[in-house]
């Protein structure tokens, strides 16, 4: 059980985080939100942007903070599976496994669409799974684990688009967008001086990152909010009875069930960052876009009629009552 | 942990007791306007109406209750900490528990707010409507002896028995009514009747007068079975409903007022007494009146003719009628002066007038002297006071109205509520128009 202690203890913690990623990410707020969201929810993030909008920095950045060991897998055509889990390697002493760079805390998964599914599908049942098996042995993952793939979303040729049940398994998805004029000011100023890119010293242990998660973990929620979040799930699916117009007209498959813990526990990491000890309705709505927005799968018509997954879930944020 | 248990009980309590509440002023608000209905179109209100209003609440109170509680949260002020704690309860979370408890503090009053400033202008605003009807009408017997006595004073008279003179009665000689013999209906509602235009079939008042006194008898039984037994549930609840049914809403406030809390049970009978015996007369009169409708015009009777039509007394039932001894006081000074002529008055036999067609050509009246003594015999006399209807056999200049300024007198000088005073003005301006026409 943990104690009140340790959870300001935690906030504390978390609250120097943030100052340190902000030394060194300029912008991209919501999109650091977003990343603790998920290491607090024990979850991975999937980051959708064009390049160089500072993605691997930010995943730098953030396991350097966190004093947490950090690897990065550039995804390629011809990246095979035991590249990333690690393979078996004989020795003197006979067969012995030698860790692949799935085993770190903080793992980016760069441009993990051009893996081939093989090796997709290997990365993603680590991190569901949290172990690794190897022959006869299984190895478990470190603990903080949190995959960070990104995916550049107009580049097409030569890619292998994560299959639904795929891009399920990641428990948030933060879409990067383009900084501002003053944060492009500062980012160009920033990188422009000579002297390289200075990473933060870690401001928290893996320890205080552990207690964070337990604290996120013990939140309570109450009925109320755990039922909206199953009556937004259920909205998004068009054979519901009193879904949204837009989600009958539009909406192939709706959300997995993933989608209300993801919402969940999203909201829960929100209102602790927050330094709340409850939640609010505002936390469910603020966590309803990073968790819904890839796992709602539209049909030819919303394409056709250039309608995206945000516009039917803003429908279905404003028709379903809340608590 | 044991108090922040309690927390959810208190605000179901806050709850009920907000539902109690509001359930209460939209009862209260639903009475106002019955009352203000019933003021209005003559309907008086069930006298249990205020358990309803009690039983309405307490069971606003204590019906099952459905909380919402992050919304009740964000009535009082709490937003999600509520929920949040409640949620630590129910997952026994003592560490959430701890640190959620002491910053929900319950601020009640916020649970009123803002619909208790939505009610006030509902009540204001119902009050207003209802104030203007609280001023306390006078009592229709007192009425009653006003227009006697304003109508006497000023334009009524007798009929010399010697030449058209007219003689003005002196307000002295009118003597008092007796108890209990007051109007069967409210007067204002007969003024506002005259001045529409309505009339009130015989038939209709006969039956009225017959059901009124089939159930002041029937309160009187009650009455002398609850002085002599005492009184008990049944009993009470008989008056009230006896008295409730009541028409004459004098004697109805009078009695409701006597037997609430049966501290005054003797005064009620007295007042049923009173009210029977007026009814009495009342039908008297009435028979008589019928028999006498059967009597061509003209012909000789003793003391006065009531005037008007056959059937004026239901037309008018504001005329008062005074008793023998009444009339025995009233005449004795003129008796003295005028022995040996009966009482002065009477007419010559002639031809019957049809309503519509010209009067004949006047002769010359003569005095007719009946020989009766006042008190004896089988004679019956009766004397209508009131404003004098116009009669097939009457020219309309018979009719004494009083002077504008004497009328502004003894309007002012009565308390009458002010429509009523205009209503009153403008009856007499309508039959000075009429005169001068």
């Amino acid at each position: 059980m943990i104690t009140a202690e340790e959870i300001e203890r935690a906030q504390r913690a978390m609250a120097r985080l943030r100052e340190a990623i902000g030394t060194v990410i300029v912008g991209q707020d919501q999109v650091v939100e977003v990343v603790l969201w998920a290491l607090l929810g024990r979850g991975h993030v999937l980051l959708e942007g064009v390049p160089g909008l500072g993605k691997t920095l930010l995943v730098r950045t953030l396991a350097q903070a966190l004093g947490l060991t950090f690897s990065r897998i550039q995804c390629t055509p011809d990246l095979m599976p035991a590249d990333i889990l690690g393979t078996q390697v004989f020795s003197a002493d006979g067969f012995r496994f030698l860790p692949g760079p799935v085993f770190a805390n903080v793992v980016l998964a760069d441009e993990v669409n051009r893996a081939t599914p093989k090796t997709q599908s290997a990365l993603l049942e680590a991190m569901q799974e949290r172990q690794v098996t190897v022959g006869n042995t299984t190895y478990p993952l470190p603990d903080p684990f949190l995959v960070l793939a990104t995916q550049n979303p107009i580049e097409m040729e030569g890619t292998y688009p994560l299959p639904e049940a795929q891009v399920d398994r990641f428990l948030l998805k933060a879409e990067v967008g383009y900084p501002r004029e003053d944060e492009l000011v500062e980012i160009i100023r920033r990188n422009t001086r000579g002297q390289g890119l200075v990473l933060p010293e870690p401001v928290l242990s893996p320890e205080e990152v552990v207690l964070a998660q337990r604290a996120v973990a013990a939140f309570p929620v109450h009925e109320e909010f755990l039922s909206y979040a199953a009556r937004l799930v259920l909205a998004t699916h068009p054979d519901q009875k009193g879904a949204p117009e837009m989600v009958r007209k539009y909406v192939l498959y709706g959300a997995s069930p993933r989608a209300g813990l993801a919402l969940i526990l999203g909201a829960k990491a929100r209102a602790f960052l927050a330094g709340r000890f409850h939640l609010e309705v505002e936390d469910i709505q603020s966590a309803f876009r990073p968790a819904f927005i890839h796992r709602l799968i539209l049909n030819f018509r919303a394409e056709a009629e250039g309608v995206g997954p945000w516009d039917v879930l803003q429908e279905v944020l404003q028709t379903v009552p809340k608590p | 942990m044991d108090a922040a248990k309690k927390l959810p009980k208190r605000v179901i309590l806050l709850l009920r007791a907000r539902r109690a509440f509001f359930a209460l002023c939209a009862l209260l608000t639903l009475w106002l306007g019955l009352l203000f209905c019933g003021k209005n179109f003559g309907f008086s209100l069930p006298v249990y109406l205020p358990l309803v209003v009690a039983f309405g609440s307490a069971l606003a109170f204590a019906w099952p209750i459905s909380v919402r509680w992050y919304r009740v949260g964000k009535r009082l002020g709490l937003g999600g900490k509520l929920a949040g704690l409640l949620a630590a309860l129910h997952e026994d979370n003592p560490t959430f528990v701890a640190l959620l408890f002491p910053c929900v503090t319950l601020r009640a009053w916020r649970l009123f707010f803002p619909e208790i400033f939505a009610l006030l202008p509902v009540f204001a605003f119902a009050s207003l409507l209802f104030l203007p009807l609280e001023q306390p009408y006078p009592e229709p017997a007192l009425v009653a002896t006003d227009v006697f006595s304003a109508s006497e004073s000023s334009f009524s008279v007798l009929p010399s028995p010697e030449g058209n003179e007219r003689k003005p009665l002196q307000a002295q000689a009118i003597p008092e009514l007796p108890s209990g013999f007051a109007s069967t209906f409210s007067p204002y509602e007969e003024i506002l009747a005259e001045l529409l235009g309505v009339q009130v079939p015989p038939e209709e008042v006969g039956m009225r007068l017959a059901q009124e006194e089939g159930l002041l008898r029937h309160l009187a039984e009650v009455l002398g079975e609850a002085l002599t037994q005492g009184v008990n549930e049944e009993i009470r609840r008989e008056l009230a409903e006896v008295v409730s049914e009541i028409s004459r809403p004098d004697l109805r406030s009078a009695l409701s007022s006597a037997v609430e809390g049966e501290s005054d049970l003797e005064k009620a009978q007295a007042l049923v007494s009173a009210a029977l015996e007026g009814l009495e007369r009342v039908e008297e009169l009435a028979s008589r009146q019928d028999s006498s409708a059967q009597v061509p015009e003209g012909s000789g009777s003793e003391g006065f003719a009531l005037q008007g039509s056959p059937d004026s007394l239901a037309h008018k039932p504001t005329e008062i009628l005074m008793d023998t001894e009444a009339e025995d006081r009233l005449f004795g000074r003129l008796e003295e002066s005028e022995k040996g002529l009966g009482l002065g008055v009477g007419w010559e036999k002639g031809e019957p007038v049809q309503p519509g067609q010209p009067s004949p050509a006047p002769k010359p009246e003569e005095a007719v002297s009946v020989p009766v003594r006042v008190g004896e015999g089988p004679s019956q006399r009766s004397f209508a006071l009131g404003l004098p209807g116009e009669t097939p056999g009457t020219e309309p200049e018979s009719t004494a109205l009083p002077q504008p300024q004497e009328l502004e007198l003894t309007l002012r000088a009565k308390d009458l509520p002010p429509g009523l005073r205009d209503m009153v003005r403008r009856y007499f301006q309508i039959l000075t128009e009429g005169e001068g026409s």
